[in-house]
């Protein structure tokens, strides 16, 4: 929901509809592991196992029209 | 998403079961479309019912005002940061969406006939009903805080005429008047949340009246996100604010609304402005229709949010015992949408996955400047817990940019939450 207001909101985090599953499968891997600073997203990413990580990279990327 | 973790996933079909046979008498079953009706138009009760139309159900919207007026953010309209008109939405938006919108006020719950009763006469049928009510301010609960009193201490708990009342309180206040804003024991609405309107309002002291200071009297000893308010208030305003803990005693005792005055434990103290925020519980409804324990919430199955006591009946959002998860409007807005799966599987016969939830919650340390706290939420056993490494709050010590990035996203998932739920 907070990755929801894009595109039309520039102050709003990253467009998940803009990237592809596998990109954001790869960033919440790396909240997950600790590879990528964060506030919020490194503890709702260790919430989650790999699988559902995956799962939830499918569901929440690449639905919107493609990046200009 | 898949359970795994837990034991109560191993049952979860069980319970599915188990619910069957009520279904089969369900019109839903013989073609037409199978009717929800959502009581409550907040933010849990506006995404259950376009969750439950997504679905594929009929979906009947029962809520008494035109308008609803946000609570998140509302804080920075007591401080003049913000205007009221920018916590205030709409129905036309849900209506549009083919959710079937009635203003009235739903006054009992006849579970065996699956009606709900409308103030005035008239019910609608339900297959299953999810009560989204929030929460009922308790005016019997601290000795002097009566309706009347809560007229000149507002709460400003529902944003709202006593949130603007608030503000022209605090607006009209002479320059080294004592501010005071007591805090009642968990639980309640919006844990950190009183924390965040302290800390603006120390903000529009600093500001505008220097020689001022805000009092916060607390009936507890610990709080939401306190190394971050604390840290914050250390750093920003010095002796603007005063916070006294229980253990000092902080617990108000009684008020005197008319002399404006306010007694706890550690003595009585005169107020130029104050807001008394009460005990809170589950509104009449759910103590009438027998939704709600002893305490004054309702006891929930976690996969499904179904009333542990009176069947068909789903309760979410700040009236329902959610075990770990804060009483929040991000809490109630992943209640719901786990809630209406929840209904959708029960009324096709499906047992209902076990769900994971997520609560993120921003609260401003001052005007531009917020930090966080996030949790992940899984079922263990019969009850919602805290999933212990998926907990946290935005680091302490963190630079400037981060607090203003993280009052950015929060103006932002206000933004878009309000735009889906009633845009």
């Amino acid at each position: 929901m907070c990755h929801s207001a894009c595109p039309a909101d520039p102050a709003a985090p990253p467009c998940l509809a803009r990237l592809s599953p596998e990109a954001i499968a790869e960033a919440l891997e790396a909240f997950r592991a600790g590879r990528r600073p964060g506030s919020v997203m490194p503890v709702l990413a260790r919430g989650f196992s790999h699988e559902e990580i995956r799962a939830l990279a499918e569901h929440l990327g690449g639905r919107g029209p493609a990046a200009p | 998403m898949r359970g795994g973790l837990t034991r109560r996933g191993a049952v979860a079909g069980a319970v599915a079961l188990a619910a069957a046979p009520a279904l089969v008498a369900a019109p839903a079953l013989g073609g037409a479309l199978a009717r929800a009706v959502v009581v409550g138009g907040g933010f849990g009760g506006a995404a259950a019912a376009r969750a439950l139309h997504r679905l594929g159900l009929a979906v009947t919207l029962v809520e008494p005002s035109r308008s609803y007026c946000a609570c998140p953010l509302s804080n920075a309209v007591v401080t003049g940061l913000r205007p009221m008109a920018a916590q205030v939405f709409g129905y036309e938006g849900l209506a549009r969406s083919g959710v079937a919108v009635v203003h009235g006020r739903a006054v009992g719950i006849e579970a065996a006939a699956r009606r709900v009763r409308l103030a005035g006469g008239g019910s609608l049928a339900y297959d299953r009903l999810v009560v989204a009510p929030g929460v009922e301010m308790r005016l019997d609960a601290i000795p002097g805080y009566d309706a009347a009193a809560s007229a000149v201490m507002p709460h400003a708990w529902k944003a709202g005429a006593q949130t603007e009342d608030l503000a022209r309180r605090l607006a009209a206040m002479e320059d080294g008047g004592l501010v005071v804003l007591a805090v009642p024991d968990n639980p309640y609405r919006c844990p950190p949340g009183p924390y965040e309107r302290a800390s603006l309002i120390a903000a529009y002291l600093k500001a505008h009246k220097p020689r001022s200071k805000v009092l916060i009297l607390d009936a507890k000893d610990v709080f939401s996100k306190q190394p971050l308010f604390e840290e914050a208030w250390a750093a920003r305003y010095g002796g603007l604010l005063e916070y006294v803990p229980r253990a000092r005693g902080g617990a108000l005792l009684e008020v005197d609304a008319a002399g404006m005055s306010l007694r706890t434990e550690g003595g009585t103290v005169r107020a130029a402005v104050a807001s008394v925020i009460p005990p809170q519980r589950a509104p009449e409804l759910c103590r009438d229709a027998g939704l709600a324990e002893a305490g004054g919430w309702c006891p929930i199955d976690p996969v499904t949010f179904e009333s542990r006591l009176v069947p068909g009946v789903h309760v979410i959002g700040d009236a329902a015992i959610a075990g770990a998860m804060p009483k929040s409007a991000f809490s109630a807005h992943a209640q719901a949408e786990t809630c209406a799966r929840a209904v959708a599987d029960l009324l096709h016969g499906r047992a209902p996955e076990t769900p994971r939830l997520i609560n993120v919650c921003y609260s401003l340390v001052a005007p531009d400047r917020a930090v966080s706290i996030a949790g992940v939420y899984g079922i263990e056993w019969d009850r919602l817990v805290a999933i212990p490494e998926a907990a946290g709050i935005s680091p302490v010590g963190a630079p400037d940019a981060l607090r203003a990035r993280e009052a950015g996203n929060g103006a932002a998932w206000f933004r878009a939450v309000t735009a889906e739920l009633y845009g």
